[in-house]
C-alpha cells in the first residue's frame, strides 16, 4: 500500500557495528497494531528474546511515533519508547510528548530501532536523509540540558528536538529517563538506563518534510469536531490549562485516596500548600503545550521569592529566571506528599533534577520515601544514609536526587529501586508497588479500580494504563462507587484496551478528557486512508495489551506478578474518608481474567488469542 | 457549622477556599450559597438555572467528608455541624460510553 499517515519508513541503527539502514514498514503490522506502542511491541516480539538482561546489548530499544504523531490532529506530539525494562524485567512501554516524535516523522521515520552497544559514547544525529553516529565524548557526564544546548551549538541547528539521557541514565539508574525538550519524558521503568548501557547519549533530530494525509477534506472536518469537543469540556478547556495535573492534588486528596508518607496514610495535611491552586496563584508563570496541542497542561512555574535562596536554578532561557518546567501531579506528589514534604518550592527544584539529571521523578520520590520509612523505624542509620532522614526532610530529599543520578554514598542503594532496596535491608514490605515498580499518586485501599489496574498493569503499577479515577473519582462516563469491586474488572479492561490504542495513534491519552475513541476514529481513516472503526481501535487496543502479556509471560512475569503489597491488602487506611479500607483485589483478580477471556490462571487463552490474531 | 472546601475554578466564582454555610443538609446548602454568591452560581450548580437543586449540573461533584453524594442520599444528604462539604467542577467526557 502507499503509506499516509505512517511514513513507511523504520530507521534501524546498529550500535554496535554503526550500521544504519532504512527498512519497509510491514504494511500487516501498521494495519493491525496502528503505530507507536502496538508496532513497537510486535517488533520487539520479534527481535527480542524475552529473558534477555535488560541492559545487555541483546536488548532493543525502539523509539516509534504513531500515524497521527505530527499531524495537526490535537495533541499529535506523541511517542513511545519500547523496551525490555530494567527497573521490571517487563516490556516497558514509557510515552512521551514535546517536540521529538513530530520532527523524527518529519524527518521521514516511523520507528527507531536502536541495537546492540557502541563501544564510545555516541549520540545519533538525523537531518531528514542523512543519518550519522556522532562522538558524544564530549557530552558524557553533562546534564540534559547541557547535552541539549551542547549539539544544538554543535550541529548549528538550534530549532532540531533532542531526546538525551542525564548522569542517571549513564549510570544505569534503574528508573533513569529519557528527556526530550529539556522537560517532557519517556519517564517509567528505567528506558534512560538501557540508553546508557548502549553508549547512546542522545538523538537529536530536524526534520523538513510533512506527514502524508489520505484524505485532508475528511481529516479537517473530523479534527474540527475534535477541537469542538475539547472546547466544550470543562476539563480540557479549564481544568488543566488553568491548572495542569496539580489540579489533581486536592481532589484525590479530599477523597482521602493521596497516599502520604510510603502509604502509611491516605491524607496529606500540607495537600493545599502544594496543589495545583497554590501554583496557579503564586507560581505560575505560564502554561505550555506539547506540539499541535490544543490543551496546555504544561506548567512552566517559578521559585517563589523566598524559596530562591534555597533553590536557586539555572535555567534556559535565562529571562525565566529561577523558573523551570512542571511539575506535574504525580511527581509533586513523590516528591511531596509521599515523602511528607510540603514545600512547593523544593518541589519544583527536585523536578527540575529530575529533568536534567533524567530521572523518572515517580519512582524516586517512592523510593526516597520508602527509605524515609526504614530511617523512621530505626532500620538505617545516619551513619549507613550520610544524613538524617525523617519524613518531611526537604533538604535531604534534595540531596538524595542529586546522590541517586550520581549512584553516590546511598543514592547507590536508590538507585536500584524500593523494590530491590527494601530487599536488601530485610524489609520487602516498604516496597509499595507492582512488578517492582512503584505506585503512583492514588491509593489502591480508597480506589479499588486503581488497585486492579496497578496490579494487572503489563508495565508494572502505573495511572496511564487504566485510569478508573475517571469513573471512581470523577464520575465519568458513569459514576462508580471507588469502595465497591463490582463491575470493575470490565472498567479495567476498557480502560486498558482504549489507552493502549491512544498510545498507538500517536496522540495524548490526556484527549480522553473530552473525547472518545469514536472520535478518534475518523481521524485515523482520515488521515492513514485505512478505514478503521471505534471497534477496530479497541481491539487494536486488547491485541497490543495481549501481546505485551504474553511477551511477559516468557519473560517469567506471570500472574504471580498480578498482586499488591501486604499493606494495601491487610492494613486498612488509618484514618479520613477512606478509613478502614483495604484493597479488596482478590474479589476483582478471577471476574478480570474471565472478562479478558484469559484462563483463571491468569494466562490468555489460545482461542482469544486467535481471535485477536496474535495465536 | 458545616465547612465548604472549594476546589480549582470554583474558588474565584465562590470568593473563597474555604466557606462555613449554616445548613442542614446539601439542597439547603446549595440554595444558601446561590444567595449569598448571586445568581450565577445558579447556573454553576444546576442543570438549569431555574431548576433548583434536584438535577444538579453534569460537571459539579460534591462531596460529604470525602464520598460522593452520588453514593449518599444526594442532594437529601443531611448535613451535621462537624461535616465537611467539597465542591469542585469534573467534566472529562472521555472513554467508552462517555
Amino acid at each position: 500500500m502507499s503509506f499516509h499517515g505512517w511514513t513507511g519508513v523504520v530507521l534501524r541503527v546498529n550500535l554496535t557495528g554503526g550500521k544504519i539502514q532504512r527498512e519497509t514498514l510491514n504494511e500487516d503490522w501498521a494495519r493491525d497494531f496502528v503505530g507507536g506502542r502496538g508496532v513497537a511491541a510486535r517488533i520487539l516480539v520479534d527481535e527480542v528474546d524475552p529473558n534477555v538482561d535488560a541492559l545487555s546489548p541483546e536488548n532493543t530499544l525502539i523509539f516509534a511515533t504513531g500515524p497521527l504523531t505530527g499531524t495537526n490532529a490535537s495533541c499529535g506530539a506523541r511517542y513511545m519508547v519500547v523496551t525490555k525494562g530494567p527497573l521490571t524485567g517487563a516490556m516497558t512501554t514509557s510515552n512521551s510528548g514535546g517536540r521529538w516524535g513530530p520532527e523524527f516523522k518529519f524527518a521521514g521515520y516511523d520507528v527507531l530501532v536502536l541495537e546492540g552497544r557502541s563501544e564510545k559514547p555516541v549520540y545519533l544525529w538525523i537531518f531528514d536523509d542523512r543519518v550519522e553516529l556522532r562522538s558524544a565524548e564530549h557530552l558524557w557526564g553533562l546534564g540534559v540540558f547541557e547535552t541539549e544546548d551542547t549539539i544544538k551549538r554543535d550541529t548549528g541547528i538550534s530549532d532540531c528536538s533532542v531526546a538525551a539521557i542525564g548522569q542517571a541514565g549513564e549510570n544505569r539508574v534503574l528508573y533513569a529517563a529519557i528527556v526530550n525538550d529539556k522537560f517532557r519524558a519517556a519517564g517509567r521503568s528505567g528506558v534512560g538506563a538501557v540508553m546508557g548501557s548502549k553508549n547512546l547519549k542522545a538523538i537529536a533530530v530536524r526534520g523538513t518534510g510533512g506527514v502524508s494525509i489520505a484524505r485532508p477534506r475528511e481529516m479537517m472536518e473530523a479534527q474540527w469536531r475534535m477541537k469542538a469537543k475539547l472546547t466544550e469540556a470543562p476539563l480540557t478547556s479549564e481544568g488543566l490549562p488553568a491548572y495542569g495535573t496539580l489540579a489533581l492534588m486536592n481532589v484525590i486528596n479530599e477523597h482521602g485516596a493521596l497516599p502520604t508518607r510510603n502509604f502509611k496514610e491516605a491524607q496529606f495535611e500540607k495537600a493545599e500548600d502544594i496543589s495545583g491552586e497554590e501554583l496557579a496563584a503564586t507560581r505560575l508563570a505560564t502554561n505550555k503545550a506539547c506540539f499541535a496541542c490544543t490543551i496546555a497542561c504544561g506548567r512552566v512555574s517559578r521559585i517563589s521569592e523566598e524559596g530562591v535562596g534555597r533553590y536557586a536554578m539555572h535555567t534556559s532561557p535565562r529571562n525565566w529566571r529561577h523558573a523551570t518546567e512542571g511539575p506535574e501531579f504525580e511527581n509533586a506528589w513523590s516528591l511531596g506528599a509521599d515523602c511528607g514534604i510540603g514545600d512547593l518550592d523544593a518541589i519544583l527544584k527536585a523536578n527540575h533534577i529530575c529533568n536534567d539529571l533524567g530521572m523518572d521523578p515517580i519512582s524516586l520520590g517512592a523510593t526516597i520515601a520508602a527509605a524515609m520509612e526504614f530511617y523512621e523505624d530505626g532500620v538505617l542509620t545516619d551513619d549507613q544514609v550520610g544524613m538524617s532522614l525523617r519524613f518531611g526532610d526537604a533538604a535531604a530529599m534534595l540531596a538524595l536526587c542529586e546522590q541517586t543520578a550520581f549512584r553516590r554514598g546511598f543514592g547507590d542503594e536508590l538507585a536500584e529501586g524500593s523494590k530491590r532496596m527494601g530487599e536488601k535491608f530485610g524489609r520487602p514490605d516498604v516496597f509499595m508497588g507492582v512488578k517492582g515498580q512503584e505506585f503512583p499518586a492514588y491509593d489502591p485501599r480508597a480506589i479499588q479500580g486503581m488497585g486492579l489496574g496497578y496490579a494487572t498493569s503489563n508495565r508494572g503499577a502505573c495511572h496511564l494504563r487504566a485510569y478508573t479515577v475517571s469513573a471512581e473519582v470523577v464520575g465519568i462516563p458513569e459514576p462508580m462507587d471507588p469502595r465497591a469491586t463490582e463491575g470493575k474488572a470490565e472498567l479495567t479492561k476498557a480502560f486498558q484496551d482504549v489507552s493502549t490504542a491512544v498510545d498507538a495513534s500517536g496522540l495524548c491519552l490526556f484527549l480522553t478528557f473530552g473525547i472518545t475513541v469514536g472520535d478518534i476514529a475518523p481521524i485515523l481513516s482520515a488521515a492513514t486512508g485505512v478505514d478503521t472503526s471505534e471497534d477496530d481501535l479497541v481491539k487494536a487496543g486488547e491485541r497490543i495489551w495481549n501481546l505485551e502479556r504474553v511477551w511477559n509471560m516468557k519473560a517469567g512475569i506471570d500472574a504471580s506478578e498480578d498482586k499488591l503489597p501486604r499493606r494495601m491488602l491487610e492494613d486498612g487506611i488509618p484514618a479520613g474518608p477512606a478509613a478502614g479500607q483495604v484493597s479488596r483485589l482478590g474479589e476483582m483478580l478471577p471476574e478480570y481474567y474471565r472478562v479478558r477471556g484469559w484462563t483463571p490462571d491468569g494466562r490468555p487463552s489460545q482461542e482469544k488469542l486467535e481471535e485477536l490474531g496474535i495465536g | 457549622m458545616p465547612e465548604v472546601r472549594v476546589l480549582g475554578g470554583l474558588r474565584a466564582r465562590m470568593g473563597g477556599a474555604q466557606i462555613e454555610v449554616p445548613a442542614r443538609g446539601v439542597r439547603q446548602l446549595l440554595e444558601r450559597l446561590i444567595e449569598g454568591g448571586g445568581p450565577g452560581l445558579a447556573a454553576v450548580f444546576y442543570a438549569e438555572p431555574d431548576g433548583g437543586p434536584d438535577t444538579l449540573h453534569e460537571d459539579l461533584r460534591v462531596l460529604v467528608n470525602g464520598r460522593s453524594i452520588v453514593f449518599l442520599d444526594g442532594v437529601d444528604t443531611p448535613l451535621s455541624e462537624s461535616d465537611t462539604v467539597t465542591l469542585h467542577l469534573a467534566g472529562a467526557r472521555g472513554y467508552p460510553g462517555g
